[in-house]
């Protein structure tokens, strides 16, 4: 049995610690509101609501995954279960490495379930005839999103601890949008003249846009797992 | 004599050698050496504090050590780490469990780790033990808790089985229990136990090996009859407690109406020599070199 | 075999054990060539160390009481070996040392003490002979 395969299941059991149904609950939700929403809006002028409503709803289940990439660490920092890392035979890089391939997992998971929500509230609401094409715009930013988001998330989990952990997520994350906010606010020009060069030089080409998300992507990732490692195997547990 | 019996052909179960450790609290374990034949049970003993959970902590590569090696089953446990943990079992003094896992999550959460897992065999210690399946983990009673880690150990038959202040805090059934299962368990000579504790009780009749640790230092490791059969407790009235009594004596516990005193064997010798047929000579126990080891210097004097 | 541990009477252990596996030899209760528990079967009933049987073990083959074969276990030897023979003229020396010793601090000829040791001989082959059958 492969090392990284036995953390693995070690931290589906720390996923799982709700029970299944829980876990199988969240995950199928979003596609579940979707055909929800458009049973009730159903008919053949719902087109509009419900792209708009996939925005909002494919929005929460990218929140949805990445909050899922931070319950090993958070199961494991209820009572003693810490320890359990420490006499598991594998290796503390072993048990970084299953939590970032988990990571992929939900992000795939999260891809498909997107994909697959768009037609799937358009069929339920009994008008797939009027969808019209793919969002994959959308698809595509909230799979850079997700990797962005989870790759800040999953290195917090292994710098702060449990309730630590949430308001450095909770917090964090607002301050970053804030921040955010504020630059683009105080530089504005600029921030446009840049969003301008872009639109004009790469997001024009549908290849260079992909390519430069994919770069930024692994990149985030790259950096991540490898201060996940550094931090991890640091730690004194 | 008895120890030629282990001499050559014995591998080490466990293997520490000078192994040192700083904290930044400023304690500090040093230089710690012993050796643990395999198919022996050794007591880790000493005062809260004196450094026995981070030795265990240092054996599992929880924390760093900052000097010295240490083999467990011929192996380095950092270099191989994964394989010396596949032989290994834990008990701690607290559940290492998620709380609201059931005893059948535990079993399902820790089969995927052994590929070694005897499903088997951990029904028949729940059984024993009468621990009920769908329980959670936080609804077991600490003697529960220890029994369902003690059962986790035993299903994946770790060679090495190591226990960290296991019986704190158990009523007297459970802890005959578990000496009763270490008995068993190192029968056939191939399993080996590391026990932790300070409660010396469980240890002064099961425990092959000693290892004292107090202050963070190694006081003493080898056979627990040796290390017993190096002290007396010598007793008597204020009056006896002389100079030479005090210069010799490794720890003394003076009260309002006599003193003990703990001497070691040839000392004592020499004392009898002169006189005194009023000092009480008594064997030392476990817990009378603990305590005496380390009593207070103010109480000393 | 019988064997118990007082845990009070000071006694180690494993003298204990061997006092009460040597008297049931001496007593043929334990017939030549018959197995000892296995050390670790037996550490594991009494809840002793195997440390403390193997030196009980290894103390009683010194004194030609049984002997331990690799790999086999422990046997027990046939009663008038030669070590043990040497080993039991040793405790006798030993014993008459004791009571020659006592007899000269309360001023008992030789002559009378070996009248006592005669009585006292022949009181206990007496009581063997009752006890025996």
């Amino acid at each position: 049995m492969n090392a990284v395969v036995k953390s693995m299941r070690v931290d589906w059991a720390r996923i799982t610690s709700g029970g299944w149904g829980m876990i199988a609950g969240y995950m199928l939700m979003s596609p579940a509101m979707m055909a929800l929403f458009g049973i009730l809006f159903g008919g053949d002028d719902s087109a509009g609501a419900i792209a708009w409503l996939y925005q909002y709803i494919s929005g929460m289940n990218l929140l949805m995954f990445v909050s899922f990439v931070t319950f090993p660490a958070v199961y494991q920092d209820t009572g003693n279960n810490a320890d359990m890392n420490g006499l598991m035979p594998v290796s503390r890089r072993n048990q970084v490495i299953g939590r970032y391939v988990y990571l992929l997992l939900f992000g795939i998971m999260l891809v498909v379930e997107n994909t697959v929500m768009y037609p799937l509230g358009f069929a339920a609401a009994g008008a797939l005839g009027t969808m019209g094409a793919m969002p994959w715009r959308t698809i595509a930013i909230q799979g850079l999103v997700y990797a962005l988001c989870s790759a800040l998330v999953l290195v917090c989990s292994y710098r702060f601890k449990g309730q630590t952990l949430m308001y450095v997520v909770v917090f964090g994350g607002s301050a970053l949008l804030i921040l955010g906010f504020v630059v683009t606010m105080r530089f504005e020009d600029q921030v446009r003249a840049v969003a301008e060069w872009l639109g004009g030089h790469v997001f024009s080409s549908m290849g260079l846009t992909v390519a430069l998300g994919v770069v930024v992507a692994v990149i985030a990732l790259a950096v991540s797992y490898l201060a996940s490692v550094r931090i991890y195997e640091r730690r004194e547990m | 004599m008895v120890l030629d019996a282990l001499s050559g052909s014995t591998p080490f179960a466990l293997s520490v050698n000078g192994v040192s450790k700083q904290y930044d609290s400023g304690f500090r374990l040093d230089d710690i050496t012993f050796d643990l034949p395999a198919g022996y049970i050794m007591g880790l003993i000493g005062p809260n504090g004196a450094g026995k959970s981070t030795l265990i902590k240092l054996i599992l590569n929880m924390v760093r050590r900052d000097a010295g090696g240490i083999e467990v089953l011929g192996l380095d446990n950092i270099a191989d780490e994964e394989r010396v943990k596949e032989q290994l079992g834990v008990v701690f003094d607290s559940g290492y469990f998620v709380e609201v896992w059931t005893v059948n999550k535990v079993e399902q959460a820790m089969r995927g780790l052994y590929a070694t897992w005897n499903h088997r065999r951990f029904e028949q210690y729940c059984k024993r033990f009468g621990l009920d399946r769908r329980k959670k983990v936080k609804e077991l009673s600490r003697g529960m808790l220890m029994k369902l880690m003690l059962a986790v150990a035993l299903s994946h038959d770790a060679r090495l089985l190591i226990l960290d202040e296991p019986t704190s805090g158990l009523d007297v059934l459970s802890r005959d229990e578990l000496m009763d299962i270490l008995h068993e368990y190192i029968e056939d000579g191939e399993h080996t136990v590391l026990f932790s504790t300070h409660i010396t009780s469980d240890l002064e009749s099961a425990a092959d090996f000693i290892t004292y640790i107090t202050h963070g230092r190694l006081y003493f490791t080898g056979p627990k009859d040796e290390f017993l059969d190096a002290f007396r407790v010598v007793k008597g009235g204020l009056a006896d407690l002389d100079e030479t009594l005090r210069a010799k004596a490794v720890g003394i516990h003076r009260y309002e109406t006599g003193f003990d005193a703990l001497l070691r064997v040839e000392d004592v010798k020499a004392l009898a020599g002169d006189r005194r047929p009023q000092l009480l000579v008594e064997p030392a126990g476990i817990d009378d070199i603990i305590r005496l080891t380390n009593v207070r210097k103010g109480n000393a004097r | 075999m019988r064997l118990i541990i007082s845990s009070v009477s000071g006694e180690p252990i494993y003298e204990q054990i061997k006092t009460q596996i040597r008297s049931a030899v001496l007593s043929g209760e334990l017939e030549a060539g018959e197995a000892l528990p296995s050390l670790r079967k037996l550490a594991k009933e009494l809840r002793v160390s195997v440390l403390t049987i193997t030196r009980a073990y290894s103390e009683l083959a010194d004194e030609g009481v049984v002997r331990n074969i690799q790999g086999k276990g422990t046997f027990v030897m046939p009663k008038g070996n030669d070590v043990m023979k040497a080993q039991l003229a040793r405790r006798v020396r030993k014993g008459l040392g004791d009571v020659v010793a006592a007899a000269k601090a309360a001023g008992i000829p030789p002559a009378e003490l070996h009248a006592i040791l005669d009585e006292t001989y022949a009181t206990q082959d007496a009581a063997g002979d009752r006890d025996g059958r």
